[in-house]
């Protein structure tokens, strides 16, 4: 068992809720997710984002359209689709739970611990 | 100094360094590579380029300022080594079930998209490790694979022995590690080959770069698919489809053929080696003396090969990464099959050559019997053969282990002799490649007849040995009578009679037989042949209108001319009668 990959597998697991929530209320690029998600620590390199971000365009949960920048070329601004929105919700709820039971869990362990 | 590359990155005009250039393409091939099956490629490709794009322009103060290798490095960090696109792939992939619809629905499209190729696995083979590779193309155990070869051999006569040669030719051997993953159908992406290197593989590095690394690099463009390029795919799928229905007709004919030349290979070609009595005939044909399993080889050679490349064709339809056979190989048959077409023609010249020449050998002997009495001239056929092969145009008989060829072409015509003595001329002939050889195969005919009570007996057949094969031998029995001879050709003899028999009532030679002939100056005349048999044959062109007869009842006249008058006479037992227009006279 490596300590790494179940670590990064936890983080990947999250991913997918994270992108979408950062794109809940507003539209965003590319590099404006990854700023997000980077200085939440939630990324360790930039890369990982793009077959993700792909998968879920392609899974019909984010849109996007091109928007012509000032310091560059066009850039692609994701947004939230209907389902994407639907999806976000469950995920969002399936959290919670998973949060709560963690939490549940793990204390009661400390608790039993002591 | 270093020397410096121009470079278009998601739409942005860059200056890079020859090595940081190198490094920048290798980094991306390794990305594109880790996604060759995966959906959306093309367009994750072209976001993670946009993103390296912005990233430079970001450290580039001045158009004029060079990328070099320490942005690179620093790019590639930041963006992650190709391993780590790779994360999301293997939790969708291992755990589909604990992932939302989503992942799970593109994964199972994942799977679909991942096309297996068809290698030889070189880890598992007892020959050539082509029913394993087969397996792993089919997604069956090797075990069924190689029953199924036991069977095709045992049931196809050897048939199967040539596909799997052919396909152990044809096929490539799963060498680098990229290959193999290909044949088991798992994508080529650098975590499986790690996987696979960690078993045990080394320099994979070097083959992993071949990888449809061309493919790749072209296809890496607008992501945007447009009414067209749908268009255009349709298409595509319809002419591969149509395409693959001519490669398996192409494939199904070609191996039918082969297998059937083959098969015929085997059994024509053990004539000599395998004794039965349908290779008599093709032996007593063969007349070159060109041993029968160099023809058949030759013939083999000379229609198989285009066969054979016609299932190339074929398969190289069906199966995109065939292996060539190589411009070796293909010379070394073209050279076999234009010296196998060579080869028959010489022998089919030697063949007919053997026909070219064609001599008699002739002996005559005379007759010694009552010229007074009547001679009866009978066919014998004799039939007391241990054993007797039948064919169309001879027959090949045994008697006490002897083989002989047993041929019908046995003439008998009759002449008037020129003294008083009879003679019996017996001619024969054969054909062959030179004068002197025909005429010694013409004296090896072995061909007599007997004298007994008044009677000669001709055989209808001649015999001659088995060795000496069949040269259109024939024997031509002139029997030559003095004058005044009454000569009966019994009826057995009806089909052996040539066709110079000249006789009195202009009969033809099968008709001669069964009536009493005697000898004339030149011609036979007939003693007991029915005159009405000559009249017979008048009245079968009778004409409507006209009838004058002269026969044995009397004359009978029966004229009408133009103006429709009729006169008609009739002479026979009861008188003379004459009818003219309306007038009627009777003469008793």
């Amino acid at each position: 068992m490596n300590i790494e990959n179940t670590k990064a597998q936890m983080r990947k697991g999250v991913l997918e809720y994270c992108i979408l929530s950062i794109l809940r209320d507003q539209d965003k690029y590319a590099s404006e997710i990854l700023e997000t998600l980077k200085n939440a620590k939630m990324l360790v390199v930039e890369g990982t984002i793009y077959p993700l971000l792909t998968r879920l365009k392609n899974a019909g949960l984010l849109n996007y359209r091109w928007e012509e920048s000032t310091s560059g070329p066009p850039r692609k601004y994701y947004a939230l689709t209907d389902k994407g929105k639907l999806f976000l919700n469950e995920l969002s709820s399936t959290w919670e739970e998973l949060h709560n039971a963690v939490t549940i869990v793990t204390s009661q362990k400390t608790s039993d611990n002591e | 100094m270093n020397k410096t590359t121009n470079i278009n990155l998601g739409g942005l005009f860059f200056h890079i360094d020859e090595d940081a250039y190198i490094k920048l393409r290798d980094y991306l091939d390794a990305i594109k590579r880790s996604f060759t099956d995966s959906q959306g490629r093309d367009e994750i490709i072209a976001d993670i380029e946009a993103r390296i794009a912005e990233l430079f322009s970001e450290k580039i103060q001045n158009e004029r300022q060079v990328v070099g290798m320490a942005e690179v490095e620093e790019v590639i960090t930041i963006m992650g080594q190709p391993e780590d696109y790779l994360v999301d792939d293997e939790i969708f992939e291992d755990q589909p079930n604990q992932e939302p619809s989503s992942s799970s629905s593109s994964t199972s499209q994942n799977q679909k998209r991942t096309s297996k190729k068809l290698f030889r696995d070189p880890d598992d083979k007892y020959i050539g490790g082509v029913s394993s590779g087969l397996g792993h193309y089919l997604g069956v155990d090797a075990l069924w694979i190689r029953l199924l070869w036991i069977f095709l051999v045992v049931a196809g006569v050897g048939s199967g022995i040539l596909i799997y040669i052919l396909l152990w030719i044809l096929v490539p051997e799963a060498s680098t590690t990229s290959q193999k993953l290909a044949m088991k159908g798992e994508p080529v992406n650098i975590s499986n080959i790690e996987k696979k290197v960690r078993e045990g593989f080394d320099e994979v590095s070097e083959k992993v770069k071949n990888v449809d690394y061309k493919k790749m690099g072209n296809k890496v463009k607008s992501s945007s698919r447009t009414f067209f390029d749908f268009l255009g795919d349709v298409m595509t799928v319809l002419v591969n489809v149509f395409a693959k229905f001519i490669g398996i007709i192409l494939i199904i004919c070609a191996a039918t053929t082969i297998i059937g030349l083959f098969i015929g290979l085997f059994t024509v070609g053990s004539v000599g080696f395998i004794e039965g009595p349908w290779t008599h005939y093709i032996e007593v044909l063969n007349t070159s003396g060109v041993p029968v399993w160099v023809v058949s080889l030759f013939t083999f050679f000379a229609v198989g090969i285009p066969f054979f490349f016609l299932f190339l064709l074929g398969l190289k339809i069906l199966v995109n990464n065939l292996k060539s056979i190589g411009s070796t190989a293909k010379y070394v048959l073209l050279a076999l099959w234009l010296i196998s077409v060579i080869g028959l023609t010489v022998m089919g010249i030697k063949q007919a050559t053997e026909k070219a020449f064609t001599a008699s050998s002739t002996e005559t002997r005379q007759l010694s019997y009552p010229i007074s009495d009547t001679l009866r001239i009978e066919a014998e056929s004799y039939g007391s053969w241990d054993d007797r092969y039948y064919n169309e145009r001879f027959d090949i008989v045994v008697n006490n282990g002897n083989k002989k060829l047993y041929l019908e072409d046995i003439k008998i015509n009759f002449t008037a002799s020129e003294d008083s003595l009879g003679r019996v001329k017996i001619h024969k002939s054969a054909e062959s490649s030179s004068y002197e050889k025909a005429r010694e195969k013409a004296a090896e005919i072995e061909y007599d007849f007997s004298l007994k009570n008044n009677t000669l007996y001709f055989p209808d057949y001649l015999l001659t040995n088995y060795a000496n094969k069949y040269r259109e031998q024939e024997v031509e029995v002139t029997l030559s009578i003095p004058e005044g001879t009454v000569i009966y050709p019994a009826p057995s003899l009806r089909r052996k009679l040539g066709y110079r028999n000249a006789n009195n009532m202009g009969y033809s030679s099968y008709d001669l037989p069964g009536h009493y002939w005697k000898m004339g100056k030149e011609e036979l005349h007939c003693l007991d042949c029915e005159e009405q048999e000559i009249l017979d044959e008048e009245k079968t062109t009778p004409d409507k209108d006209e009838r004058i007869r002269i026969d044995s009842n009397g004359i009978d006249i029966d004229i009408k001319d133009e103006n429709g008058d009729n006169f008609e006479m009739k002479i026979d037992k009861g008188g003379i009668r004459i009818k003219a227009g309306n007038k009627k006279d009777t003469v008793v």
